[in-house]
């Protein structure tokens, strides 16, 4: 379902896999390399462009973040990476931030990649693997013969 | 997001766990561009223990950076740790590098920082490993840096044989490192390498010319205080070469430059003068920066450089043994000069934007018979344009080490340059009394002026002041009247060294008063 506003700009709409529609301007949806293929395939032109993987609270994010990215050019990069820091720190819960790096992933927009990936990466910096695991609720799947083999191995890097 | 919150903060069970565990579920990719994110190997070590998961994705990482100094090692022996602690501590690091070497089932980029101490080696396991990841793995950059210590003794690590052969290696970086036989290059095959940056290391005669059958695509060459065993090195044949950086070259006395057809870079660091050396380079169309430093250069380089080099935008030379020099380059911008002994030198280059000189110090290359009461060193420069001297676009102009009393034939020239944005001048006088051993010379001081805004019209002069002890300040009046003679500053800024004498302040008083 193709739209056109007053301006002119074409707009397109977005189904979330829980149902949500989402109208967005095409310039904006199409910062996803995803969603632009399906645009250049022809998908869009009739009903909305499902993305099952998706959820509409996520799908708000990422297309709050491809309109701030979208209307700003190079000259506001600072105030970009300013907006980027707080678009990250309001999903400061690695479930959110997974949630939107798998989105980004699925969506194909590097720079919302990028951003999450180094949000991720710095939360981990200077962590102990023990310290990891609490943190992203992650399950040590190493049998205690292999655990007991791990660490003695990577000793040095844990003292 | 509250009710999620929640959930991963009151989840108990094991389900509940799994359930909460994204991160371990990110597709492959993610795993790795977060992996690249992490700042140090310790934390990729760190994360790959966390699960199985985490550990699969680290050792198909395909990037190794490990660094001794990163991880505080070098500095163990300042916190004060016994000498047993620090010797265990520096074992476990090897037994690390070569555990997680060993788990890799991927490799492509390969970066070492690593000491050789006297107290224990780098086992011949390391090197084994790092061979294997490059016939195994076919490791495309390895960056190899064994760091030396002051005090140490000066150790190298030997690296075997048939390190030499690598596919795919297109990147090579080696500090402090020997090869087995390093003048011995049949088994040299680098067939996709295009960097090669060598610093400390030992190179057999032959070494570039092994090079140009091992390395067809080699495009970048730099060595640094490389040790040659021969005194002359021939670039000769090199298709692709488009950069070439000797810094510092040790023995070499003798260099050759032919066909090299793609050539855009040439050059030649010496920090300190000591002696010349010759320098031969064939005529090029595509050379744009040819940088030589206390290196002379045969004269018939130095004519007849706009035919020879048409491309030329940089160009140092070392007017080592000339009395007249006539540079002619239509799109030269940058141009330094260095002289001991007087010259003329005829400019003509329309486009240049940037002038330097500087004179080493004699010191060293004068016999100490010689009495010489006034050592100035003069250059007489014409700069030659399309337009008039006036019109000449020059930013940058910088003199170094003038003697003083050229000030005063300085004024009078440098007044013709009006749009000089910046002028740097250092000036050095060496005085030597009749019959004194040169040794004996004193120092009578230097006053570098740093940034000067255009001429005439400056506005504010900068000088600093740097000597330890003042001798004779008889000098420093004619200095400063010839500074004040060029140009009239509405402010002066004086910065001096602690525990100067500060009596070019006084004179300085003394000469606005007058």
């Amino acid at each position: 379902m193709s739209i056109t506003t007053e301006n002119n700009e074409k707009m397109i709409t977005l189904m979330s896999s829980d149902g949500e529609e989402f109208v967005v301007e095409e310039a904006v949806a199409a910062q996803s390399q995803t969603i632009k293929h399906l645009i250049e395939d022809g998908c869009s032109t009739e009903g909305s462009i499902p993305l099952p993987n998706v959820t509409g609270r996520v799908l708000s994010e990422v297309i709050q973040y491809c309109k701030k990215h979208s209307s700003s050019d190079d000259k506001e990069e600072k105030e970009l990476e300013a907006w980027d820091a707080e678009f990250v720190k309001a999903a400061d819960d690695h479930v959110a931030l997974t949630d939107l790096m798998m989105a980004a992933n699925f969506l194909d927009i590097k720079g919302l990649l990028d951003l999450v990936a180094q949000t991720l990466a710095n939360m981990i910096t200077g962590k102990s693997p023990e310290e990891v695991r609490r943190m992203w609720n992650i399950k040590n799947d190493f049998t205690p013969e292999e655990a007991e083999k791990v660490r003695k191995e990577n000793q040095w890097a844990f003292e | 997001m509250d009710s999620i919150m929640e959930r991963s903060s009151s989840g108990t069970s094991e389900e509940e766990d799994m359930c909460d565990d994204r991160l371990s579920r990110l597709p492959e990719n993610i795993n790795c561009s977060i992996l690249s994110l992490l700042p140090a190997e310790t934390d990729r070590v760190c994360l790959s223990v966390v699960s199985k998961t985490w550990h699969k994705s680290w050792t198909s990482f395909p990037i190794f950076q490990f660094s001794e100094s990163l991880m505080g090692l070098l500095d163990v022996q300042n916190q004060g740790m016994e000498e047993e602690d620090i010797k265990y501590m520096r074992q476990e690091f090897i037994n690390f590098v070569e555990y997680s070497l060993r788990k890799k089932t991927c490799l492509s980029v390969l970066e070492l920082s690593v000491s050789l101490y006297p107290d224990t080696t780098i086992g011949p396991a390391t090197v084994g490993w790092i061979r294997k990841a490059l016939n195994e793995h076919g490791v495309e950059e390895l960056n190899l840096h064994i760091i030396k210590k002051h005090g140490w003794p000066n150790r190298r690590l030997v690296l075997p044989r048939n390190f030499l052969s690598a596919e795919k290696l297109t990147i090579l970086k080696l500090a402090g490192c020997s090869f087995v036989r390093p003048s011995h290059n049949s088994s040299l095959s680098w067939p996709s390498l295009k960097v090669l940056h060598l610093s400390d290391v030992t190179l057999g005669g032959q070494f570039l010319d092994g090079l140009v059958k091992s390395c067809p695509l080699i495009e970048d060459v730099a060595l640094t205080l490389c040790h040659f065993k021969y005194e002359e090195l021939s670039v000769f044949g090199f298709t692709r070469l488009v950069q070439v950086v000797l810094c510092r070259p040790i023995k070499l006395e003798r260099i050759e430059v032919e066909n090299v057809p793609n050539l855009l870079m040439f050059t030649i660091n010496e920090r300190s003068f000591d002696g010349w050396k010759h320098v031969f380079i064939a005529a090029n169309t595509n050379l744009e920066v040819l940088k030589l430093s206390s290196w002379s250069v045969c004269p018939e380089v130095c004519t007849d450089i706009s035919s020879k080099f048409p491309a030329l935008k940089v160009l140092h030379l070392n007017l080592c043994s000339l009395d007249r020099i006539q540079i002619s380059s239509p799109q030269l911008e940058e141009l330094a000069l260095w002289s001991s002994t007087n010259v003329v030198a005829i400019v003509d280059a329309p486009k240049l934007k940037s002038f330097k000189h500087w004179s080493p110090l004699l010191a060293t290359a004068a016999p100490p018979h010689v009495t010489v009461t006034y050592v100035t060193r003069v250059l007489n420069v014409t700069v030659q344009g399309r337009q008039s001297l006036h019109g000449l676009q020059l930013e940058d102009f910088q003199v170094y080490e003038l003697g003083v009393f050229d000030l005063f034939k300085t004024r009078e020239y440098l007044a013709n340059f009006k749009l000089i944005k910046q002028l740097g001048m250092s000036i050095h006088d060496k005085i030597v009394c009749e019959g004194e051993p040169w040794k004996n010379s004193l120092e009578l001081g230097s006053c570098d002026i740093v940034p000067i805004p255009a001429m005439p019209s400056i506005k504010c002069l900068e000088l600093e002041y740097t000597l330890a002890t003042v001798k004779d300040d008889a000098n420093y009046e004619g200095a400063l009247d010839g500074l004040l003679w060029i140009c009239h500053p509405e402010s002066v800024l004086v910065s001096f060294l602690p525990g100067n004498v500060p009596c070019f302040a006084i004179l300085l008083i003394t000469a606005f008063c007058k």
